[in-house]
């Protein structure tokens, strides 16, 4: 055999471990769950499924907490990618200058980020109590009457959304901060002399030079929002009303609660197809914006 | 140079083959062996109970029996044991005796997961029978309980005399409160204290609900659904469950209790009430020396005056895939017993599933442990054994979630309603 | 066009011991073109950016037009800078670039519009309008960078070593490109530069800087016929000035190892000798091209020659430069390329006295 097959034999091998991951824990798994929401598969029963057609589709597509789930986390990725991008972006801009206690502010920003988030989803049960939480009594001071907060069908998803930035935004702040830091300092003094104040100079050299940091945050952000699960399990089981039911967390309560894992493969290969579609979309926003660059 | 490629997937294939070859020893109807699987640690009180019954079975049984346990903490609300307990009925590696939580006792029945054990059950009499109504599915004993459990209203005795409560107007088990007896009782420490002063749990959405709640529906005269588990139509929204969710809807809209209840509000004296399980009363004992309490019944329906309390916990089964029936049975039969679930009760301060043990332990149990064991055999009402119970449960939390975080909803619609989400899940084929 | 002064100019980092900058005075006429040259950590940069506003001045003052500029900041200052590295914004065009700094200024459109189109044809820039930089070479990215700093129309220009990131032959051609605008539109124009060449060929005036202090300033013809010290002599002129030390015995100077016994000139004797160097220590330099090999020069001064042994010879096409060694001492000699000699070969010099520099050992301090 000949340099090259050679070199391809031993490429192959090189790649063959990960190729059996995934395959073992991506690929085939993905098949078996596709072909088990044709199925009837209770998890008690599993040599009692029988083959059901398209029934578990339907009832998903019908079920209207299913739907009302996939419009619970599309409202929840719109508010959450500009509040947590911004809060990180602004944390990154002050701690980019040279201050005296930056590394604290540093440490504090993060630290949120390595508690984990059931540990913080139960914390901040305590803070957002409506009757003696932290939150209601700070509103006090400033003459707000005492919110309903997580038991309100319309302030629940709000309050997930804040708790969930809260704690993802330190660790964006980081990549943020890598990024600004890459931007050449000659680019600032040279908008300083050609007249920039300030936000001009934030405007039109910092905000394109992070374009495609913002992009890949963009990117992981969309990917855990679209997964939300904790919070809403821990904080409000899904409720109220629904409010705060996400894809994610009805999938695992049908699949592993209520036990019908054919109707559970079903739900997660239609919303396996929801996010392809989100992906698609994020892609050609990208694609856009490296176009102008 | 394919071979390459092939040759190392073989292998690979193979070594997985292996692996899920080797999974169980040999079972015979003859073994002596008896494998069990249990959802705590061997380092909890429960744990250590355990291992002494198992020294003690394996040493006096008659026919050599001999039985290993594996304990397998769980996590959350049953979490990890469960999870094992479902991949082992997919690779046929269930153990031969299993513990069970009541609420799973029909699905799994039904699921074939465990078998009828009633028939290597001793002494059925002495059984309590909220105890032999949790593991009984489609006539047959498939699971027997070792502890029972019950709900106590907790109250604080300085805030109730502050309050202008005198003792005579305390309920007992003989004369409990009647809702309104209840209502009035709570406007005077409202009264006083201007903030809700009860904690009822209402946050709460999970077994609890329905486990603390449900009882007012029963005392009401009204039920979940009908004895064989088969209608919610009819019955989840008839009047008188309707009455007794008003009732709990009415303690959220007069402010007595509250939606959102400070954790430990009771122990640090913010609430005069607290309805909860047995379990506080430990908690009171070593970390809230200081607090002067006690415990009181459930208020009753004033049309029925029935006092209805709950009831349900954990029991020994025998799996499906027990080959020697006799070994296992015996097990259950023994564990179950009353030496042995004395043990085991006394070393989880938990309720007696007997009667012998019941007499037992009242003759050493504090006040409010023997308090409870007395309400549990006088009013105990067994859950519904019904196959899709999770869905149940949860229509259930999620009803009267509905009904007390907006006190203004009217009770009877949102029954009806919700009785239609129930009915739907009991026609479930399974 | 304006007119710059700096009086007592300090400057001192925080956290640094030392000044970066000590006692700069200098008087800017409108109109002038100034280089700052220097070794790299002199402060001819941190001077620059100090009279741009992008580093604060500790002491002194600095004032434009005779007001005081010290506290303005940097973009109130209508200073038009091109940076070493072009500082170009990335993600906008030639066009946009350019337009920038006139955007930001509320000019109209149309105005920029027809500035820019100026700029561009005069630094050949029309064709690459709607290029990003990243598309471009340096040197069209360095006019970028100029052509930025045209359109303003602004009284100063800055510009920190922004030939230094060229390759040689586009150094040259951007040189008379920068002189070129500078006669056309005759700003005032600060220039740092290390490159002694750039600095001989572009100013009107050189301020030479060593360690934070001002060495020198004069016309490129005065610094390189009359430093004013050492590092003046050994800075300006390439090759650099020989330097060796001497005796001054009798009306002759000869060096330690005597390989060199020069007869000076009356003039340049008297003044030494009147400065009480007589018997005394020297530093004498002397260029290169001071030093000759040709026998005309050896027949009209034999008493200025020297017996040298090269040791490098570097044909450069119109002349020859001959590294040699003179006893002791490293000397560089500029010659007709007639006159190439092999390595290793023995020959003559003559030293031309009248040409030579002399300071004080100590001081470093021209004598002449």
């Amino acid at each position: 055999m000949n340099q090259k097959g050679w070199h391809k034999q031993v490429g192959w091998l090189y790649v063959l471990p990960a190729l059996l991951l995934l395959l073992t824990f991506l690929i085939i798994p993905f098949c078996m769950s596709v072909n088990y929401s044709f199925t009837d598969y209770n998890m008690l029963t599993p040599g009692l499924k029988k083959f059901v057609g398209l029934q578990n589709y339907i009832q998903t597509l019908t079920d209207p907490v299913f739907i009302k789930s996939l419009r619970n986390i599309l409202q929840f990725v719109v508010f959450i990618i500009p509040i947590q991008l911004g809060m990180a972006l602004g944390l990154a801009l002050i701690v980019n200058k040279k201050r005296p206690g930056n590394m604290f502010f540093k440490i504090s920003f993060f630290a949120p980020n390595v508690v984990s988030l059931t540990v913080t989803a139960v914390l901040w049960m305590y803070i957002v109590n409506p009757d003696q939480g932290l939150l209601n009594n700070l509103l006090g001071l400033i003459h707000i009457s005492p919110q309903p907060l997580l038991t309100s069908p319309k302030q629940a998803m709000f309050v997930i959304i804040g708790i969930s930035a809260w704690q993802g935004a330190g660790y964006q702040m980081l990549i943020f901060l890598a990024g600004l830091q890459d931007i050449p300092h000659s680019l600032y003094e040279a908008a300083e002399l050609d007249g920039a104040n300030a936000w001009q100079r934030f405007r039109h050299i910092t905000m394109p030079s992070l374009r495609p940091t913002t992009m890949m945050i963009m990117t992981t952000t969309l990917i855990a929002a679209l997964n939300l699960m904790t919070q809403a399990m821990i904080m409000t089981q899904g409720g109220p009303d629904n409010a705060t039911m996400t894809p994610i967390y009805y999938i695992y309560r049908t699949g592993f609660t209520d036990r019908q894992l054919g109707l559970a493969s079903a739900m997660s290969v239609i919303y396996g197809i929801v996010i392809i579609f989100f992906t698609i979309i994020q892609r050609k926003v990208e694609g856009r914006a490296q176009k102008d660059d | 140079m394919k071979h390459w490629k092939i040759g190392v997937m073989t292998v690979a294939a193979l070594a997985g083959l292996s692996l899920t070859a080797c999974s169980n020893g040999s079972k015979n109807a003859d073994s002596k062996d008896i494998t069990m699987w249990v959802h705590f640690s061997n380092t909890d009180p429960e744990g250590k109970a355990l291992a002494k019954n198992i020294k003690d079975f394996n040493k006096s049984n008659k026919h050599g029996y001999h039985a290993t346990v594996k304990y397998i903490p769980r996590s959350g609300s049953g979490g990890g044991y469960e999870d094992k307990l479902n991949a082992a009925v997919n690779s046929g590696s269930l153990p031969d005796v299993l513990t069970l939580d009541g609420p799973n006792t029909a699905a799994y029945a039904n699921a074939k997961i465990i078998q009828p054990v009633g028939q290597y059950i001793t002494k059925k009499d002495d059984i309590l029978p909220t105890i032999k109504a949790q593991g009984t599915y489609k006539g047959k004993l498939y699971a027997v309980g070792y502890s029972e459990s019950s709900i106590g209203f907790y109250y604080n005795k300085k805030m109730f005399k502050a309050a202008g409560i005198s003792d005579s107007e305390l309920p007992t088990l003989s004369k409990p409160w009647t809702w309104d007896q209840f209502n009035a009782i709570c406007k005077k420490l409202h009264d006083k204290y201007k903030t809700p002063i009860l904690n009822m749990s209402l946050n709460d959405h999970s077994e609890m609900s329905l486990y603390s709640l449900a009882p007012f529906i029963w005392s009401a005269g009204g039920d979940i659904t009908n004895k064989a588990g088969t209608k919610a139509v009819g019955y989840f929204n008839s009047k008188e469950t309707a009455s007794a969710v008003k009732f709990i809807q009415d303690l959220v809209k007069n402010k007595y209790t509250t939606v959102s209840p400070k954790d430990k509000g009771f122990e640090t004296g913010k609430y005069a009430m607290l309805m909860t399980g047995t379990w506080e009363v430990q908690t009171l004992k070593t970390q809230y020396k200081n607090l002067d309490w006690g415990v009181l019944p459930y208020p009753v329906s004033p049309k029925t005056k029935k006092l209805v309390s709950p009831t349900g916990s954990w029991q020994y089964a025998m799996s499906s895939q027990a080959k020697n029936k006799k070994a296992a049975g015996a097990l259950v039969n023994y564990l179950a017993g009353t030496k042995a679930s004395y043990r085991t009760d006394m070393a989880n301060t938990v309720l007696p599933a007997r009667k012998s043990t019941s007499k037992l332990m009242l003759k050493q149990a504090d006040e409010a442990t023997k308090f409870f064991i007395k309400q549990n055999q006088q009013s105990g009402h067994a859950r519904p054994v019904i196959v899709n119970y999770p869905q149940i449960t949860r229509t259930f939390a999620e009803t009267l979630q509905d009904a007390t975080y907006k006190p203004n909803t009217d009770v009877q619609s949102l029954l009806n309603k919700q009785a239609k989400v129930m009915q739907k899940y009991l026609d479930q084929k399974n | 066009m304006v007119q710059i002064d700096l009086e007592h100019v300090y400057k001192k980092y925080e956290k640094a011991k030392d000044y970066s900058v000590t006692d700069f005075n200098l008087h800017i006429n409108d109109e002038e073109f100034i280089v700052f040259v220097g070794p790299s950590g002199c402060g001819k940069s941190t001077t620059l950016r100090m009279i741009a506003g992008l580093e604060d001045i500790s002491k002194g003052d600095l004032k434009i037009g005779g007001k005081r500029m010290n506290d303005l900041p940097a973009k109130d200052r209508d200073i038009a800078m091109v940076f070493q590295n072009y500082a170009l914004y990335p993600h906008m065009s030639v066009y946009d670039n350019m337009a920038f700094g006139l955007k930001i200024r509320k000019t109209p459109k149309d105005v920029i519009d027809k500035k820019i189109k100026n700029a561009a044809k005069v630094l050949g820039l029309t064709e690459y309008l709607k290029r990003k930089p990243a598309d471009l070479s340096g040197g069209q990215r360095q006019r970028v960078a100029l052509g930025r700093a045209i359109v303003r129309d602004a009284p100063i220009f800055l510009m920190d070593e922004p030939l230094s990131n060229l390759d040689a032959k586009l150094r040259v051609s951007m040189r008379a490109e920068i002189a070129k605008i500078h006669h056309q539109l005759k700003t005032t124009t600060i220039y740092v530069t290390h490159d002694q060449v750039e600095a001989m060929t572009l100013a009107d005036r050189i301020v030479i800087m060593k360690d934070g202090k001002i060495q020198q300033v004069g016309t490129p013809q005065e610094v390189y016929r009359h430093p004013v010290n050492v590092f003046v002599g050994s800075f300006i002129g390439s090759p650099a000035m020989n330097f060796c030390r001497v005796h001054l015995n009798g009306d002759h100077v000869v060096s330690d190892d005597g390989s060199m016994n020069f007869l000076l000139p009356e003039g340049r004797l008297k003044k030494l000798r009147q400065q009480g160097y007589q018997g005394k220590e020297l530093v004498m330099g002397i260029r290169p091209e001071d030093i000759h090999a040709e026998q005309m020069f050896m027949e009209t001064f034999p008493e200025d020659i020297a017996t040298a042994e090269v040791t490098v010879s570097e044909l450069l096409g119109a002349e020859t430069q001959l590294y040699t060694n003179i006893g002791n001492n490293e000397v560089v000699c500029k010659v007709d390329s007639r006159d190439y000699v092999k390595p290793g070969v023995k020959v003559k010099l003559g030293f031309d006295m009248n040409k030579a520099h002399f300071f004080d050992p100590a001081t470093e301090m021209t004598l002449d």
